[in-house]
């Protein structure tokens, strides 16, 4: 296997055909036996976030801790799911990008991301993707791509709900509600599948009941060794009307 | 090659290492660095944990080549050996000492994990709350301990650091009195921490005691002794198997069943062989054809031979297809990937209820398998148990109402986080020593000798330290591929499982279904009892027979019925232990009675609901008491004859009040305002119970050895063949002989487990290692305590005035004489080994107990149900237990705290299943969770002393049965939350959905 660690993006994406990218290690290492060639992108610049008022850029090389680190500049419930996305040790190391890039829809923060509306900014056609167009292109993987940020609305308010086997166990079914800029609430679902669903995004007084019936819709097919798909419709039309119910309130 | 330079532990290094190499590997293998430990490869476990820049990661999912540039610590770098011989120390850091004080270390495999995760919150948070150190650990699993202690220890240790005053762990602390009061108030126990506050910091780590009425207090014996491995582990010393370097040594590696079931119809390995860096492959064809069974247990073993090395068949994904010995890991996967093997696949039985059918494919076909008793290949039983005691029919005719269900355990994994891992070589007299992590170190050579052609006296098993193993290594599971590989070879092959391995290709707890019949009068009295077991053993029958008989014997032996009933008891156990093509089934803490309580213990909350009576009163009019004879013992006995064995301690009324008092049941139980989360309707409390038993060792057969020599200096070699696991048996062994010897415990040098060097031990198992290997401990410190009285005598008597032997007392290192005089044990030493009549003082002692006396507990669990999704919260579980004297609280409340954690998962959460070709859903930590730090419900443990007549101190044994009564107790509370009535285990939010949704429907109906 062949090292690299690029000391610029256009380095970087001059050798990114062939390579694979390493952001904090954790996805890679356990297969490294079958890598050709790695590119580790510590020495890029990614690794900070801005604020902004309708806004959040994340680079693309933030450590998951350093969101936690700085809890006081994102809503309590986001803190949560990276939390619950996986424990300290691997939160030290593991990046924003990686896990956009290999986790699967069991992933808490990802369902969140999805709530806030994530773009992610690739490399290097500079294009910038909707989440949903993005999880299309990497299970294509028909180009190489490199990403640089991960940009979210700023939600006014969020608001998360899991259900698992236990506190911290992987999530069966997870919701995610997030009050966007333009008055608009995002919506996701998570627990199942390769990625998480985002679900139409609803207005301040939409009827409830109808947002449930679309939660449960959604997740009408979603069953696994894990759970049915009878309950995950079932608890999927629960959780989306409590965290609607939270950003609403 | 990747160059890369980092300041390691405060040097600065530079190493050149192949682009692929881990920062693990690099830690390891390149540095030497043995207190990092591997525990997975995908990050989940946190063993592996180092500082990088001093923030914790996990070095199993970092190529070296990352930190270049960077700063590592491990755990080399924190405190040292406060007393190296001439040379200064700065001695333990202060989390390293207060780990060693708070009894934070049982198998120690976590420990340097901890101590750095520990030292980076410390570093940056000086005054952490208990949830920031939660959060610490969080990446640290320990499934040994259930946090409390390593959790206080770092509370404790930020006390010190920040200069404040911490009081020594002493104690025992006994329970309050208002917890065994007849009248008590039902008021919950005061806490016992006080974290900060006026510059005093207690830690809480001790659990409550009651003590037997006249028990005498002693030197050593019933007092937290730090644990006397605690150093090496908590400086990560290298103390485990893998933790050693060989020149030459080889890596081995297995190439596993893609299939369920298949015949080998040929296997091409001339590629692997051609690959440079492969120094051996081996197929069925090479190696000798011996039937055998890798279950650990003595002579002979109770159940089939089923077993060989490699088989022309395959019968679970995941079984043996050939062996691989290469330069290192990376050659022996390649070569791996160039063996081809065609298979013939056959039909593959997935589910127990199939295995007996008429027309059910054959599992077992060769002409080798050795029958056990019941075991019958041609109908893919491994064993078959047929028990009725009493009249069960007349019983069932004389009850007022029959209960039936059927209920359901899962197959869950022992997840011990030092995967299977042993280290073969030949010595320089030819003979093949084999350093494993094993719990059975002297049934191991026994059973490796056929395998291998060799001789046992030409085999030397060494037990180094184990990073826990909860029955899943006491199984002869891999040591017999290194051997074979060592043999072939003739050079060092260390074999290690990945955790992927541990979960397809290891040992598993036997999944049942288990279907209860009893018979009870309107007031309670049960007239008869019947379970019926079905076992699926998977492909081999390892310790099928033993593990399912002790689910009957255990925990249908608790309710014996009331009036004549109890006279003469009715109890049915049946049971048939099928063969299936999944990964076997083996032993695991528990072994086969956590599954019984299952459903005994929600029968039980069911009859009481359904009659109306009150649970606890239900469940102890019915219990087995002290006097009485253990209905099972003249039924069943491990496949050996049964011997008729009275019960003589039991507190379990005791342990049923004191739990009571503590959860304050009465305040809680019926009571509807405490029932309701205000403001939250979704959410529902609930209280549940039960009540269980597990036994001490297997009489009349387990036996244990130890012999102990005195020193120049007045220390004693204390050598044992018991396995310490983690456990702390190698301190509470050597406590009892420093009680009998009149010595701390930091006198007596314990070495367990060696086949060359100490006396016999069957091995840790059947909790037995406290009550049998103690009382052997005992005995040889008698021998030697009455040559140290005989010497004493002669050295103080004089001319005028003769000392009596049998007067003299051993106390604080001296011998003393009725009039006061004394001589040290040193000077005794002196004089037996170099002045006068010199002889080596010397004892040798073995038991084996007529009795098994059980333990008996009372575990309570609370918890609060999403009503809407059937989520549970466990929040909190307290556990009352009768393990007789407690010899070292530390320790003992440790087995409680760890293993009430691990039948929590059991609970709620572990569950190994397999999709319809037989493949594994579960092959990491994440997706199977075991509990981390930051998610534990409140854990609190009660002893209730009894005085076991049968042992010298009075102990019975305390590490199996904290797993028996949390999943029912549990499965009780959900029930008393809101009415979900789950009778499959774990009780996962879906099955709770689906009882609440049944229940709905049947309240509906009605």
């Amino acid at each position: 296997m062949q090292y690299h660690r690029p000391e610029s993006l256009k380095e970087a994406l001059k050798l990114l055909q062939n390579s694979q990218l390493l952001g904090g290690g954790t996805t890679l290492t356990p297969v490294r036996h079958q890598l050709g060639t790695v590119l580790d992108l510590q020495e890029l610049d990614l690794g900070g976030f801005t604020l902004q008022n309708d806004a959040i850029q994340f680079g693309a090389g933030l450590r998951l801790q350093a969101i936690i680190d700085a809890s006081g500049s994102f809503p309590p419930h986001f803190i949560q799911a990276v939390r619950h996305e996986t424990a300290l040790n691997m939160r030290n190391a593991a990046t924003l990008a990686g896990l956009v890039v290999s986790a699967d829809g069991r992933s808490p923060l990802l369902t969140v991301l999805a709530a806030m509306d994530a773009k992610v900014k690739l490399e290097p056609a500079g294009e910038q993707l909707d989440l949903a167009v993005f999880f299309k292109r990497r299970s294509e993987r028909t180009e190489p791509f490199l990403i640089t940020e991960i940009e979210t609305c700023n939600p006014g308010r969020l608001s998360y709900e899991m259900v698992a086997r236990s506190p911290m166990d992987r999530p069966i079914v997870c919701s995610c509600a997030a009050l966007r800029p333009d008055g608009r609430i995002g919506l996701a679902l998570g627990g199942f599948g390769e990625h998480p669903r985002s679900l139409p995004t609803a207005e301040r007084g939409a009827d409830l009941e109808e947002i449930s019936q679309a939660a449960s819709a959604a997740y009408a097919q979603a069953g696994d060794a894990y759970a049915s798909a009878e309950y995950r419709s079932a608890v999927a039309a629960i959780l989306v009307k409590r965290v609607m119910e939270e950003v609403l309130a | 090659m990747s160059s890369i330079h980092i300041v390691l532990n405060g040097a600065s290094v530079s190493i050149d290492v192949p682009g692929e190499t881990s920062l693990l590997e690099l830690l390891r293998e390149h540095f030497g660095l043995f207190g990092v430990k591997h525990g997975c490869e995908t990050g989940e476990c946190g063993a592996c944990t180092v500082l990088l820049d001093g923030r914790p990661v996990n070095s199993c999912v970092m190529l070296a080549a990352q930190v270049d540039g960077h700063s590592i610590t491990t755990i080399e770098a924190i405190g040292e050996q406060p007393h190296p011989g001439w040379k200064e120390s700065a001695g333990l850091h202060p989390l390293q000492q207060a780990f060693v004080e708070t009894g934070a270390i049982q198998c120690g495999y976590c420990t340097p994990a901890m101590i750095l995760a520990s030292k980076a919150l410390l570093d940056r948070e000086p005054d952490p709350t208990e949830a920031q150190v939660r959060e610490a650990l969080s990446g640290v699993l320990c499934r040994c301990t259930g946090y409390i202690k390593p959790v206080q220890a770092v509370l404790r240790a930020a006390a010190v650091m920040r200069g404040e005053t911490v009081p020594p762990i002493s104690g025992p602390i006994p329970a309050p009195p208002e917890l065994f009061a007849p009248d008590a108030p039902l008021t919950a126990p005061e806490p016992e921490v006080t974290p900060g506050g006026e510059g005093l910091m207690l830690t809480a780590v001790m659990p409550r005691i009651k003590t037997a009425p006249g028990s005498e207090p002693r030197s050593v014996i019933g007092h937290p002794e730090p644990k006397v491995d605690a150093l090496k582990l908590v400086q990560g010393n290298p103390a485990f198997t893998a933790d050693m370097e060989l020149r030459g040594m080889l890596v081995a590696k297995v190439l596993h069943s893609p299939h369920a079931h298949a015949r080998i119809k040929s296997i091409d390995v001339s590629r692997a062989r051609a690959l440079p860096g492969v120094a051996a492959v081996l197929t069925w064809q090479d190696i000798p054809r011996v039937a055998y069974s890798t279950a650990g247990q003595s002579d002979p073993i109770p159940g089939p031979l089923d077993t060989f090395s490699l088989d022309h068949k395959v019968r679970f994904v995941g079984d043996r297809v050939a062996f691989v010995a290469a330069e290192n890991e990376a050659i022996a996967e390649q070569a791996l990937d160039l063996i081809e093997v065609e298979y013939e696949p056959l039909q593959a039985i997935l589910d127990p209820e199939e295995a007996m059918l008429p027309d059910a494919v054959r599992i077992h076909e060769e002409t080798e398998y050795v029958d056990f008793a019941d075991s019958d290949p041609s109908r893919n039983l491994a064993a078959e148990i047929r028990i009725d005691i009493g009249d069960v029919e007349r019983g069932f005719e004389q009850a007022d109402r029959i209960f039936e269900s059927t209920y359901h355990v899962p197959k869950v994994q022992q997840a011990h986080i030092e995967p299977h891992v042993a280290i073969t070589y030949w010595d320089e007299d030819d003979r093949l020593v084999i350093r494993t992590s094993t719990q059975v170190p002297f049934h191991a050579r026994r059973i490796l000798a056929p395998v291998l052609n060799l001789p046992p006296k030409r085999i030397r098993v060494i037990k180094p330290r184990i990073g826990g193993g909860f029955g899943g290594k006491q199984e002869v599971l891999i040591e017999d591929v290194a051997a074979h590989l060592t043999i072939a070879t003739g050079r060092p092959v260390r074999y290690e499982y990945t955790r992927a391995e541990e979960f397809f290709a290891a040992r598993s707890r036997h999944p049942m279904k288990l279907t209860m019949k009893t018979g009870v009068k309107l007031d309670g009295t049960i007239t008869a009892n019947e379970m019926r077991a079905l076992s699926d053993t998977g492909a081999y029958g390892c310790h099928a027979l033993t593990v399912t008989g002790n689910t009957g014997h255990k925990a249908m032996a608790l309710y014996v019925g009331d009036g004549p009933f109890r006279e003469s008891p009715n109890i049915r156990f049946y049971a048939d232990i099928v063969y299936t093509n999944t990964p076997p089934s083996g032993a695991y803490r528990g072994y086969g009675v956590p599954q019984g309580y299952w459903a005994v213990e929600r029968h039980m909350e069911r009859i009481a609901r359904e009659l109306g009576l009150d649970p606890i009163k239900l469940r102890l009019k019915n219990a087995l008491r002290a006097g009485e004879l253990h209905p099972f013992s003249t039924a069943w006995s491990e496949g050996r004859e049964p011997r008729p064995e009275t019960i003589n301690t039991n507190g379990l009324e005791d342990c049923a009040k004191a739990g009571s008092q503590a959860i304050d049941w009465p305040a809680k139980f019926n009571q509807p305002e405490w029932h309701a989360v205000p403001g939250k309707p979704h959410l529902r409390r609930g209280i549940g119970v039960a009540l269980v038993m597990q036994g001490t060792a297997i009489p009349y057969l387990d036996m244990g050895g130890a012999s102990i020599k005195i020193n120049d200096d007045g220390s004693f070699n204390l050598l044992v063949g018991a396995t310490d696991l983690g456990t702390g048996s190698d301190t509470v062994l050597a406590q009892q002989a420093a009680e009998v010897l009149g010595v701390p415990v930091e006198d007596v040098i314990t070495y367990s487990s060696d086949t060359d060097f100490t006396p016999f031990d069957k091995g840790a198992y059947a909790s037995s290692t406290t009550y049998i290997s103690g009382a052997a401990v005992v005995r040889a410190a008698q021998q030697v305590a009455d040559r140290l009285r005989s010497r004493a005598a002669n050295m103080l008597s004089t001319e005028t005035a003769a000392v009596d032997a049998g007067e003299i007392r051993l106390h604080d290192r001296q011998a003393w004489s009725p009039d006061g005089r004394s001589v040290s044990l040193a000077e005794i030493a002196l004089n037996a080994l170099h002045h006068e009549d010199q002889e080596q003082i010397m004892g040798i002692g073995s038991y084996v107990s007529p009795v098994s006396p059980p333990p008996f507990a009372a575990q309570f669990a609370e918890v609060t149900v999403d009503v809407e999704t059937g989520a549970v919260t466990v929040d909190r579980l307290v556990m009352a237990v009768d393990a007789g004297v407690i010899i070292n609280p530390l320790t003992a409340s440790g087995q409680v705290e760890g293993g009430m954690t691990q039948a929590l998962g059991y609970a709620v959460c572990e569950e190994m299943r397999y999709d319809e070709a037989g493949r594994p859903r579960e092959t990491n930590l994440s997706d199977y969770h075991i509990f981390a730090a930051h998610e534990m419900p409140e854990l609190e443990t009660i002893f209730i002393e009894t005085v076991e007549p049968s042992h010298p101190f009075g102990v019975k044994a305390v590490a199996e049965i904290p797993m028996d009564g949390v999943a029912p107790a549990v499965g009780n509370a959900v029930q008393d939350a809101c009415g979900a009535d789950v009778l499959d285990a774990p009780v996962t939010p879906e099955r709770v959905w689906r009882a609440l949704h049944s229940a709905l429907s049947q309240k509906e109906d009605a």
